[in-house]
């Protein structure tokens, strides 16, 4: 807690007090769909973080000569860009994994924290401040994803980041034979989006009963 | 009236400095794309066709595609033209279309392509394109066989844009491995081709050798796979009867 409070305002304030999935609960429908692996977990994460930053700096810098009239065109034209970018890079080093994220790269656009911090915080704060209000909001929904897809995918699939976790522990414990032929199961429920629903429902009850309720 | 034109000045600028960067990037990413593409395509050919071992580097992957595949061109009568070396030296005006209905299915001077795996001079196995509709977008894949030329070794469809969830299955490998051992001849000697069924393969009303599991929800698309298997298969037949008859 004191690490939190010696680092910036705007970068600190997302990560717990304010972050955009439990407390603003914006983002949601990411972070059901790409968190049954960590691995598509961190990249999605890399993506929106990319993105929010960059799209937080451009229209920062553009704020002032702004027509407010097509105000929200300009954002999307600017965040869709950006998305389009990293889909395309994606595509070039990363083929199996843009493959596996499909769609949701692209849904990174009508993210709500994207468009929600451009209008709350870019078009009235300086540049500098927007990135790290940026990387404070990308790092927040990180977490959160990063948090969700180690669950999902240890009681899920029974591994971490690809690594056969279950198998592994049982040769840990000097058992002969792995700890699935004892009666193991993975939990299908995790795989599916309902798991992810429970578990981010669960982590933002702990979240807010931790810091205690503040009125709504 | 100024306001006006200030607000459509600064949204055609918005927009040219929007698209030119991302034509660039685009067209900059362009030959690695197309490296990754080529070589997640290798990759699945080398599964289909019983090659793959499980965390294969790209690298390897290139190798053992470069030393036990080799590709064919073909004309629709089945002759192989030793005059190609590989199907990318066919200008594209004279590959033989595919899709169905597709103009140039029945020129006699168009080609074909098909990957073999042929080691110590027997052939083990072989791999045919596919091409189709599926309910949004052309759906593209690999069918490979066997030496008899009629038993399915494999399937896969590495393009396509189906929905995700439904007809985008058709790229899991619950729904390819279903193919394996089906046949795609009747006993007659006729090109049946593979049916996807509507629920399991036991109920379609076809022959179990000739039919597979289908996927809830896209039976559009799985209609396309059952129509595009059959339709290349015949494309293939002058050629793969070959080797039929040798038997």
């Amino acid at each position: 807690m004191a690490l939190l409070k010696s680092l910036p305002k705007p970068l600190a304030d997302p990560l717990v007090e304010n972050n955009p999935i439990t407390i603003q609960v914006l983002g949601i429908c990411s972070a059901l769909a790409v968190t049954v692996q960590l691995k598509q977990a961190v990249v999605m994460s890399c993506a929106v973080i990319f993105v929010i930053i960059g799209s937080n700096f451009i229209l920062s810098l553009l704020r002032k000569g702004l027509p407010t009239r097509i105000r929200i065109i300009v954002e999307m034209c600017v965040i869709a860009s950006l998305v389009i970018l990293v889909d395309q890079v994606l595509r070039a080093y990363f083929f199996e994994l843009s493959k596996q994220l499909s769609v949701f790269v692209g849904l990174i656009i009508t993210n709500c924290i994207v468009l929600g911090r451009a209008e709350a915080f870019a078009l009235s704060n300086s540049p500098g401040a927007s990135i790290l209000d940026g990387l404070g909001n990308g790092l927040g929904y990180s977490l959160v994803l990063c948090i969700v897809a180690v669950i999902r995918e240890i009681f899920g699939s029974g591994t971490i980041w690809g690594y056969p976790l279950v198998i592994k522990m049982g040769e840990w414990m000097g058992l002969s034979k792995s700890l699935y032929e004892y009666g193991y199961e993975n939990m299908g429920l995790m795989v599916l989006p309902p798991g992810a629903f429970i578990i981010i429902g669960l982590y933002i009850w702990a979240v807010n009963s931790i810091r205690g309720r503040q009125g709504e | 009236m100024n306001d006006n034109l200030y607000t459509l000045l600064y949204a055609a600028v918005v927009c040219f400095v929007c698209s030119f960067l991302l034509s660039l990037f685009a067209m900059g990413l362009k030959p690695a794309q197309e490296r990754a593409a080529q070589l997640d395509l290798n990759r699945k050919l080398l599964a289909v066709m019983g090659l793959y071992e499980e965390g294969m580097s790209d690298q390897r992957v290139e190798e053992v595609f470069k030393s036990r595949i080799q590709e064919l061109v073909l004309d629709p009568s089945g002759k192989v033209l030793d005059t190609y070396k590989s199907f990318k030296e066919v200008p594209d005006k004279q590959r033989c279309e595919l899709l169905e209905k597709g103009a140039a299915t029945n020129a006699q001077d168009c080609k074909l392509s098909i990957y073999q795996r042929v080691e110590n001079g027997n052939l083990l196995a072989m791999a045919i394109p596919l091409k189709g509709k599926g309910l949004w977008s052309t759906l593209y894949g690999y069918m490979a066989l066997k030496p008899d030329a009629e038993t399915v070794s494999g399937i896969t469809f590495y393009k396509h844009a189906e929905t995700p969830g439904l007809g985008a299955e058709i790229s899991q490998e619950w729904f390819q491995k279903n193919f394996v051992n089906k046949k795609i001849l009747d006993s007659e000697g006729q090109v049946y081709g593979v049916v996807v069924a509507k629920a399991k393969a036991e109920n379609s009303g076809h022959p179990i050798e000739h039919s597979v599991d289908g996927i809830s929800g896209a039976t559009i698309t799985a209609n396309g796979v059952t129509r595009l298997i059959k339709h290349c298969a015949k494309i293939y037949d002058p050629y793969l009867s070959r080797f039929r008859k040798e038997e």
